[in-house]
């Protein structure tokens, strides 16, 4: 759907669509998903950061079988695996000269750091999930020991393409990692930071690119074509904007996706800002790339929010209902304005840390924390858990995603909604975010044929989810019906509504 | 990095800032003009936040930036001033100390840009800037090159600072020392030290820690004056601070507290920036002098409740009471301030165009509108106003559904900061601890009514000293300052010895410490 399709008829919430063929009158408070409405013909699914651990010597006793069974649950389709190469690197001899052909170095591919990350890429092997490896930044120590001198050139330096070479090579061809499906080429890299606390200081676009492009090279000769390039990995709307708007021009065919970070205010998803937003970065990247949407797609590879963010790197607000209707309407923002998939920054809360000289403090953003030192309630499954694994089970990779014009924010701001089938009609849905202030009354319904005729229902917020024995949601009820059927609901205020034709 | 500003001052008339002259060079992101910022205040913000769009597409401008870290701050602005590539706007710390071999200088090589004389198309700005304490000690021939970042925008009234002693009112209560009202005498403050050094030594705990740049605060209940220039009444003349016979008392007192006594932590030595803060609220710590202002305060009470989260029986008031002690002579002792600390410079290179769009958002952030927009954020969504003005918050924007307050990332609020420490709309901010707010209040009113009753001594040295520009002060008296601080600290922890040895150690008694002081006493009509 793009802004201006429809026209608001007066206050009564109709709306005339002015789409290809003929003109569409549509109703406020009905909500009819019809063919004219999939922005996304095959979905790229939902997923989560999972990262390698920093030190799994913190987990709880017993956690690491937690993880598991809480991945086993949440079921994404993808995650983002990224790492650091000092874990990896030793032994480096700059052989005293200025040319970095000569150097030579050596990997340790049996540390923990090693094991940990192939336990996770053995489980995403296994159940059919597709990884984005990458590497968070290039070696060095932040309190200024460059001894590799690798923060002049950042990702530019050869020797960044040739340990990634080495390191895919090892995972993919020689332990048959073929999960991995995309390489983020850096974290973040518009984010430059300030020297002694970013190794990334010194980094600008034409580095990074020609990171890119040593890689993609190297990647090609050693057979590695089928691992993607992540094009950007940006944070922010004007930093996403100039990687994307030059990737677009320069490197569209070296780069597998356009991809970036995005950690929004409350108010930018209340008042569906980031849709336009979105939608507004997404149409100058199709206007220099034709292929976007259809070669390369566009994928979020961090998302959460920015209120609640703490000095210490924590997001406060993790915890509560709030955080996990949010975090439902951005992914319908997402989806609705095109961008084919979504990852949840993050798992669990024991995989990343702030370092001072002395201390590390967990970066807590996950939707639990298999922490020693968490307490109990830390360790509980949070409420984004919940309603992260009602979109994962209902929005699967493949599927169909329909966006309604009563998505526009000129005719309500505060009410979204969006719908999913999978190509063979066996499996679908939708989910509703009422970000308003007050209970909505909605009536659904999905014209393209979904087979059921159960239909189950979930009310989410801070208070009116319900989960089982296990601590996994369940239904707050089923009733018989058809998504093809007229389903009326009032939708409280601040809440989430998913009612699919499977119990997710 | 300071010696060599100074040496190469010789010859000021040259361009010794790696000037770049690209007056005009305006860039765009599309149809917004590109302003960079820099600020110690930023902390780890860096945009991306509803608010800081609404400025952006309000001013037309497109924001980068960017923050110092506290323990280099002045490093990385010599690095890019040094360098020429410092941002559109950028912060420093000037001081009397360092004024001539910065700001002045800065000036004269045409790094940051003069402001322009008649800021009346500016009225908010113009009100803060004409209410800023010795204003005219700050310009140079006339005209002001920075905007000194106020303390409080609608009470100028300011003459000392809060940096005094936080201690943990919990453990004194414990150990039998508690005194009522957190009032201490000279004589009870040792008690307590020394009561909390028998209960801590051998924990890998101590009773007292100095914030770094305030180490050895004892000497605050000795000396008449913070830093290097102290008033001889007998002599009728301006001398040697450090040498005087009140700081040697003080420093005496210092060394017993850390050799005899072992008050102190021998880390004390050799702590950098944050470590003695650190100790505090690492449970290390029982007596912290800081600056105790609501953000320090407020980093220090979320970093105890973060260490003590599995003690039920912690209590954070308890934890960061404010000691109000009495020294020796039975008046207690504060720094004196100016109602500004630090300034806000503008890159000399930027074009006349991008300077008045950022006095206009400066006028707009110091607005009623602006402040509106900083502290409360979006009318309509985040509060409402009724027919008589009053705000009322939209409680379900500020606080989440357990009853927690949002942690709500507002950029006007950060762009403020380069402006105002914001100490005036503490009282009213939703995001403050109005009870951590009050208590502070409380303790500033406590010692204006010590100061009116004559309780309270204010160690400030004279503004006809401090601001004094004359040749050889500006050359030597910033490094003449940070010499004698290091033998002091060495003096404290007994790596000089003997107080004869401390007194003839060159970082005290030298030619240039002779020179200055007699062109100060010339100057100013002294012996």
């Amino acid at each position: 759907m793009k802004p201006g399709k429809f026209l608001i008829l007066g206050t009564i919430g109709l709306l005339t669509c002015f789409s290809c063929q003929e003109a569409r009158t549509v109703e406020k408070d009905f909500i009819a998903f019809t063919s004219q409405d999939i922005v996304q013909k095959s979905f790229g699914g939902l997923g989560v950061e999972w990262g390698t651990y920093e030190d799994t010597d913190k987990i709880v006793e017993g956690g690491w079988e937690r993880i598991i069974a809480h991945m086993d649950h949440l079921k994404p389709a993808r995650i983002r695996l990224m790492v650091s190469y000092d874990w990896f690197c030793q032994n480096f001899d700059g052989k005293g000269t200025d040319d970095k052909n000569d150097d030579t170095w050596t990997y340790n591919l049996t540390n923990k750091y090693a094991k940990n990350t192939i336990e996770i890429l053995e489980y995403c092997q296994i159940h059919n999930i597709d990884v984005a490896f990458g590497a968070w930044n290039v070696i060095a120590n932040l309190s200024g020991e460059d001894v590799w001198g690798m923060m002049e050139e950042v990702t530019s330096d050869i020797r960044w393409a040739k340990i990634t070479g080495d390191i895919l090579d090892y995972l993919v061809n020689k332990k048959g990692f073929d999960c991995i499906k995309w390489f983020v080429n850096s974290n973040e890299p518009n984010y430059s930071g300030n020297r002694g606390s970013s190794k990334n200081y010194n980094n600008t676009y034409d580095k990074w690119e020609q990171g890119v492009k040593n890689v993609r090279a190297t990647l090609d000769s050693l057979g590695l074509k089928s691992i993607s390039i992540v094009g950007g990995d940006t944070t922010g709307y004007a930093g996403t904007e100039e990687y994307l708007t030059n990737i677009a021009r320069n490197i569209p065919e070296q780069v597998g996706d356009y991809g970036f970070h995005l950690y929004l205010s409350n108010i930018a998803v209340d008042r569906g800002e980031m849709f336009d937003q979105i939608n507004s970065i997404y149409k100058k990247v199709k206007d220099i790339d034709g292929g976007l949407g259809v070669k390369r797609q566009a994928n979020v590879w961090e998302a959460g929010l920015l209120d609640g963010k703490t000095l210490l790197d924590c997001q406060t607000a993790i915890r509560t209902g709030n955080y996990a209707v949010r975090m439902v309407d951005y992914t319908i923002q997402c989806l609705a304005a095109g961008v084919n998939g979504v990852v949840y920054w993050d798992f669990d809360d024991a995989m990343h840390f702030m370092y001072t000289a002395t201390t590390m403090t967990p970066k807590e953003w996950g939707m639990f924390s298999s922490l020693a030192e968490a307490t109990s309630n830390k360790q509980e499954l949070r409420p984004w858990y919940h309603s992260s694994s009602l979109l994962c089970h209902m929005i699967k990779k493949g599927n169909l995603i329909y966006s309604p014009p009563q998505n526009d924010n000129n005719l309500d701001k505060t009410f979204r909604s969006i719908a999913t089938r999978s190509q063979d009609g066996k499996q679908g849905g939708f989910v509703a975010v009422n970000a308003g202030l007050a209970s909505v009354n909605k009536t659904f319904y999905i014209d393209d044929e979904i087979e059921g005729d159960k239909l189950y229902v979930y009310i989410f917020n801070g208070s009116s989810y319900r989960l089982d024995e296990s601590g996994y949601i369940i239904p707050n009820y089923e009733i018989e019906g058809s998504l093809n059927k007229k389903f009326t609901i009032d939708v409280p205020q601040n809440s989430a509504v998913v009612v699919s034709n499977e119990r997710l | 990095m300071k010696t060599k500003i100074i040496l190469l001052g010789a010859v000021a008339s040259m361009c010794l800032f790696g000037c770049k002259n690209n007056n005009g060079a305006d860039e765009y992101d599309g149809d917004k003009l590109k302003v960079s910022f820099r600020n110690l205040y930023f902390d780890n913000y860096s945009g991306g936040d509803s608010y800081i769009k609404e400025v952006e597409d309000m001013f037309g401008l497109s924001f980068k930036l960017e923050p110092y870290s506290w323990q280099d701050w002045t490093t990385q602005v010599n690095g890019h001033v040094l360098a020429g590539n410092s941002p559109d706007v950028f912060h420093a710390n000037i001081d009397s100390y360092n004024f001539v071999s910065y700001y002045k200088y800065w000036a004269e090589d045409k790094v940051i840009k003069q402001l322009p004389d008649d800021l009346s198309n500016w009225p908010n700005l113009k009100r803060m800037i004409d209410n800023t304490s010795n204003i005219e000690a700050l310009k140079l021939d006339g005209h002001l090159y920075g905007i000194p970042i106020a303390k409080n925008t609608t009470d100028f009234s300011t003459s000392f600072s809060p940096f005094t002693y936080l201690y943990r009112r919990d453990w004194a209560k414990q150990y039998g020392v508690y005194q009522e009202n957190d009032e201490y005498t000279w004589e009870q403050f040792n008690t307590l030290l020394d009561k909390f050094n028998r209960e801590l030594s051998g924990k890998r705990k101590f009773a007292l820690g100095d914030v770094e740049w305030g180490f050895p605060s004892i000497t605050n209940f000795y000396k008449q004056v913070p830093h290097c220039f102290a008033y001889d009444e007998t002599e009728r003349k301006y001398v040697n601070n450090y040498s005087t016979d009140e700081y040697i008392l003080g420093l005496e007192k210092s060394k017993e507290f850390a050799i005899t006594d072992k008050y102190y932590s021998s880390d004390q030595y050799t702590a950098t920036e944050g470590k003695m803060n650190e100790k505090y609220y690492s449970n290390q710590c029982g007596v912290l002098y800081e600056n105790l202002s609501y953000s320090n305060m407020e980093a220090l009470r979320i970093q105890l409740k973060r260490t003590n989260v599995n003690d039920k029986d912690f209590n954070v008031d308890d934890a960061t009471a404010i000691m109000k002690i009495k020294g020796p002579d039975g008046k207690y002792a504060l720094e004196g301030t100016d109602n500004w600390f630090s300034m806000t410079f503008i890159n000399n290179n930027i074009s006349e165009m991008k300077l008045n769009k950022i006095l206009d958002l400066y006028d707009w952030l110091l607005s009623e509108s602006g402040t509106n927009f900083a502290i409360y954020g979006f009318e309509g969504y985040d509060y409402t106003k009724d027919e008589t003005g009053k705000v009322e918050i939209v409680r379900d924007r500020w606080y989440n559904d357990d009853g927690s307050l949002i942690d709500r990332v507002n950029g006007a609020k950060y762009l403020r900061y380069m402006l105002s420490l914001g100490y005036d709309t503490l009282e009213y901010d939703p995001m403050t601890e109005k009870s951590v707010v009050q208590y502070l209040n409380d303790w500033d009113a406590q010692m204006k009514t010590a100061l009116a009753d004559g309780e309270l001594r204010v160690l400030k040295e004279s503004p006809e000293v401090m601001w004094l520009t004359s040749e050889k002060k500006a050359l030597h008296s910033g490094t003449l300052r940070t010499n004698a601080l290091k033998t002091v600290t060495k003096y404290v922890f007994d790596k000089i010895k003997s107080i004869n040895d401390y007194k003839s150690d060159r970082a005290i008694s030298n030619g240039t410490w002779d020179q200055v002081l007699d062109e100060i006493n010339t100057v100013l009509g002294g012996n």
